[in-house]
């Protein structure tokens, strides 16, 4: 009986999803999140002269009306009530995916999912290193329980670049201070690897006002960072973020609604320097010539 | 696609609430930790010329004051008044409180009013607590008001986040010296909390009565309450003995130094600062002097006796003083307390940066037998304040403004102006002028401090008719009170000024690893408030003694002209190089008809004509550190030094030329999160040396002879070989 049922069920879905003659996009995103908004706005306005029609919903809860062929999600919360949702087998693009999250959502789910990861490609920021830094600079990181899962992966942007690279895990919080008061002693720069337990708005004064003590420029993952202290580092814009995500859209039909990659990484990207605590450290960090060069090597990736 | 919908009921479901991060790591807002104001400002971007000694020069020292540490700035003179008075000052003017030179601690002025200067063992600071020290060479009131006449020294303590767990340090030493330390810190929510306790102990120098023994608690707490509020809170308590080397052998003064410091910052989301800080700073110091037992014979000179007793009494001999009994001296205390408020607030937009504020201070001040009344004193002030910087192309134009109005000079006005043009990235050319003040202080203004005491002779009998006729004065009046006047001021001071004129090059050479600075300079001051010592006896008639006293004045000018130059050779974690070199040449000229021909040439010659700094910092990576300091420094006089007023020659000096090297061992041994810390400091290697006051023994006509205890002209504070180790322990 349960088998018939079944049947029934799948051969409604298919049907369904037959009668859209049209591509059409639902993007679920928070409203009340400026970053969700523009990001939702500029990729409504990439796609204004396409032929991808273009929904939103900021309801926690995916609609099954009006009929779509990729939901995209903006924010984790919203990729994982995607990801939670039985009834809705659409395919699922989610945006502003920090790497550690993908990691621990692939495996817990079977949907049609890819990613638009948040965080820069380890090389390119290894790459970004170099450039200011000098090769022989020793990049010291911190990792946390979560991002020691990725350690393998940093080392290997590393051979990649050509950078030593130090690593130093620390378990809990209480391990923070001692850990990062010997990775700035041992290094020239510290890279920051987001990590809730290494990371987080406690933690940014200690890291911040320790390293400039000790001289040792901090490379950020945001804008807020480098604003906040670090020395200068690689984020994506909400408008470069709408930008990928309008190509992956694009490539997504072109593919007869496939994905060629579970995970994409940010291909517009923005390089920040906080010029007084450069100034202060005595760095002459040559902002432009360094961007020239990071999208070159992006471009060539 | 309904294989998936089948088998998704066998996977754990994604939840949000244990996921390892979010895209608001990424794009929420963050407080600004590295702000302006906590961020040493680079060399070729200040208005003025600046020496930043950082934690790796502080640690490479082997200081253990801070004047010690201004040795490595150049321009700077630093001298040991005695063991527990180390002074610093600026091209010169310098006497035992350092009082041309503004010293501020996280923005607190540490500058005591009642002494009109800085007396740096009152401060309750570590120097494991500095984060680094910013010292402006030359006059900068435009930025932190009056008494910032040749310099500021500002020092920042480290915030209480970074230095978490324990740290117990102990020092060993020549002199007896022993020193404890422990610190702890902790972290409370959002609030980062620290507290040090110390002991100092030493018995200062050969020869002198200038002991240390001190004990302090200072704390801190920074709290971070939310994106844009940062809340600061200090305090600090200090039991401070020090033996006193001008007075009797077992003088000491006693004094209680405590501060309260709250500071609050508001920072705009487009990054523009309020800030509101109050200080309160107490000082009481009890200088001892009714603990002492005195014998008048003892202390009046030969000549003053023949006075008294052979040419005002008429007696056949100088013996008449003999059977007076000792007194005892007045009690001579001072208690000041400062309150001070300011409001500041930092305007960026575009190319433009605006700091402008205000500020309002009272000082209460009482003093016993110091000023002509024991009344409590009151000294307001007030300040308004502005600094534009404006950067077009490679331009950078800086002007400040300060007006102060308080209650002893009236208003004053402290411009700057400096222009930096960046020649490209590595070079870049200051030129910068610049007009300050020193306000006289209440004791510049109202000292009178005197000796005031009843006289009985022949063990409680009352003073005999001619000692009593003489003190009376006018020769019919009697009396058996004593008043005797040691300095007076009749009031009606003007403050000192100085203008200055400063041109500076700055040079990033070898990537980034070299730092030149030069500045040449040429200063000028006038109205410098100084003494005369004169008769008084017209001018202070409650003076019965008639002896000499001493008068402040406005006596003096003095142009000020010399280079300065710095190297600084860096290569991270491997070695550093610093070397400095300063040509200082002062001329004086006196406009005060009763100053001294003696302050004149003191003026003149109050800096060293040549200084040479030299560091050399080497690090191991097995934790093993050595570093070297040098210094070699012409001869200079300071202004109050002792000896000789009428020295047989001009070039007569009070501290000789020296060399000073000094060398510092360190190896640290880790234990995970343990840290063991072992130095070994020694001192003075080359030669002894007096940088203050020399110890001479000379007779009558000052030549040097053979020590004995009556032909010791001077006490000296003599530097000779030191050694110190030290040992801390860092755990968690």
């Amino acid at each position: 009986m349960n088998f018939v049922i079944l049947i029934f069920f799948c051969s409604l879905l298919t049907t369904f999803q037959a009668q859209a003659r049209e591509q059409a996009i639902m993007i679920s995103f928070d409203q009340d999140k400026k970053y969700s908004n523009i990001i939702t706005q500029n990729i409504i306005n990439n796609l204004a002269d396409s032929d991808i029609r273009v929904f939103t919903n900021n309801k926690t809860k995916d609609p099954i009306e009006p009929e779509y062929n990729l939901l995209v999600t903006v924010g984790s919360q919203y990729a994982i009530n995607a990801l939670n949702n039985t009834e809705n087998s659409t395919p699922i693009l989610s945006l502003l995916i920090p790497e550690l999250t993908a990691l621990q959502l692939e495996n817990k789910h079977n949907k049609v999912w890819a990613t638009q990861i948040i965080d820069q490609p380890y090389k390119r920021q290894l790459s970004l290193i170099k450039h200011v830094f000098g090769k022989k600079a020793k990049v010291g990181i911190l990792l946390g329980p979560s991002s020691s899962k990725i350690k393998k992966k940093i080392i290997q942007a590393a051979s990649e670049t050509n950078i030593k690279v130090n690593f130093k895990i620390v378990d809990n919080a209480d391990q923070l201070i001692p850990s990062l008061k010997e990775t700035i002693r041992l290094n020239d720069v510290l890279l920051a690897i987001p990590d809730p337990v290494v990371y987080n708005k406690n933690s940014i004064r200690g890291i911040l006002l320790l390293s400039y003590r000790n001289k040792t420029p901090v490379i950020g993952f945001s804008k807020s960072y480098i604003k906040a202290g670090a020395t200068t580092g690689l984020y994506s814009t909400p408008e470069q973020i709408a930008n990928d995500a309008t190509n992956h859209i694009k490539q997504f039909f072109k593919n007869n609604k496939n994905f060629d990659k579970n995970r994409y990484y940010p291909k517009n990207f923005s390089i920040d320097i906080n010029q007084r605590v450069a100034d202060s450290l005595r760095l002459n960090i040559e902002i432009k010539n360094v961007n020239q060069k990071l999208n070159r090597e992006a471009k060539s990736e | 696609m309904c294989f998936s919908v089948v088998s998704f009921a066998a996977l754990a479901e994604p939840d949000a609430n244990n996921l390892p991060g979010s895209e608001s790591d990424f794009l929420d807002e963050l407080p600004v930790v590295l702000s302006a104001t906590r961020l040493s400002q680079p060399l070729d971007e200040a208005p003025m010329a600046i020496t930043v000694i950082d934690r790796e020069m502080i640690d490479a020292s082997g200081a253990r004051t801070v004047p010690d540490l201004l040795r490595m700035v150049p321009g700077f003179q630093v001298g040991y008044f005695d063991g527990n008075s180390p002074v610093a000052t600026y091209h010169g003017h310098g006497d035992e409180y350092s009082r041309r030179v503004q010293v501020l601690i996280d923005g607190r002025s540490v500058y005591v009013p009642t002494l009109a200067g800085i007396q740096w063992s009152d401060h309750i600071i570590s120097i494991d607590d500095i984060a680094r020290i910013e010292v402006t060479r030359g006059p900068n009131a435009a930025s932190y008001g009056n008494n910032s006449f040749l310099a500021v020294v500002s020092i920042t303590t480290r915030q209480a986040i970074e230095d978490q767990g324990h740290k117990v340090k102990i020092i060993k030493g020549s002199y007896n010296t022993r020193e404890g330390y422990y610190r702890y810190g902790e972290k409370l929510g959002n609030a980062d909390f620290r507290i040090t306790l110390g002991t100092e102990h030493d018995d200062g120098t050969e020869l002198l009565n200038d002991y240390t023994r001190a004990d302090y608690i200072s704390y801190r707490l920074d709290n971070q309450i939310d994106l844009y509020n940062f809340f600061s809170y200090q305090g600090g308590y200090k039991d401070i003995k020090l033996g006193d080397h001008e007075s009797p052998p077992d003088y000491q003064i006693e004094t209680i130094s405590a501060f309260q410091w709250l500071k609050w910052e508001h920072t705009t989301s487009n990054n523009n600062i309020l800030s509101l800080q109050y200080y309160y700073n107490h000082l009481e110091e009890d200088l001892g002097h009714e603990n002492q037992s005195i014998l008048l014979s003892d202390i009046v000179s030969t000549s003053d006796k023949d006075y008294i007793c052979i040419t005002r009494l008429g007696l056949p001999d100088n013996t008449c003083l003999d059977n007076i009994d000792p007194y005892r001296n007045p009690d001579i205390s001072l208690k000041s307390k400062r309150h001070d408020f300011e409001f500041s607030y930092t305007f960026n937009y575009n190319n433009f940066r605006l700091v402008t504020g205000s500020s309002a201070r009272m000082d209460i001040i009482q003093a016993n037998n110091v000023f002509s009344n024991n009344n409590t004193l009151r000294h307001k002030l007030y300040r308004g304040f502005a600094h534009g910087e404006f950067r077009q192309n490679n331009w950078l134009f800086n002007a400040g403004f300060m007006i102060e109005k308080n209650d002893i000079s009236g208003t004053d006005y402290s411009p700057r102006l400096s222009i930096i043009q960046r020649i490209n990235n590595n070079n870049t050319i200051r030129i910068s002028t610049s007009k300050a003040t020193r306000t006289p202080t209440l004791y510049d203004q109202n000292a009178h401090y005197a000796t005031t005491v009843r006289l009985t002779e022949n063990n409680g009998l009352t003073l005999s008719t001619p000692l009593q006729l003489f003190l009376g004065g006018d020769g019919t009046t009697t009396t058996d009170i004593m008043h005797n006047v040691h300095v007076v001021s009749l009031g009606n001071i003007k403050s000192e000024e100085i203008s200055s004129l400063e041109i500076g090059y700055i040079s990033r050479l070898l990537d980034n690893k070299l730092t030149m600075d030069i500045k040449l300079f040429s200063d000028n001051t006038d109205n410098l408030i100084g003494s005369s010592d004169s008769n008084f006896p017209a001018l202070i008639p409650q003076d019965n003694v008639g002896g000499t006293a001493t008068e402040i004045l406005n006596t003096h000018k003095t142009e000020i002209q010399g280079a300065e130059i710095s190297l600084d050779y860096k290569l991270p974690r491997n070695y550093r190089i610093y070397t400095h070199f300063s040509y200082i040449d002062i001329t004086a000229e006196m406009f005060e008809p009763r100053g001294t021909w003696r302050d004149t040439r003191r003026y003149s010659v109050s800096a060293p004509e040549k200084t040479l700094g030299f560091t050399f910092i080497k690090h191991w990576p097995q934790d093993f550190n050595a570093s070297i300091n040098y210094y070699r420094v012409s001869d200079m006089d300071w202004m109050d030094r002792t000896g000789s007023t009428t020295p047989v020659s001009v070039t007569d000096r009070s501290a000789q030329p020296y060399n000073k090297l000094d060398l510092k061992l360190n190896k640290q041994y880790r234990f995970g999160n343990e840290k063991l810390d072992i130095s070994l400091s020694l001192l003075n290697l080359l030669e002894d040396y007096f940088d203050y006051n020399r110890t001479r023994y000379t007779d009558n006509t000052f030549t040097t002879v053979a020590p004995n205890s009556n032909t010791l002209n001077s006490n000296g504070s003599l530097q000779d070989l030191r050694a110190y180790l030290e040992i801390s322990l860092e755990f968690n």
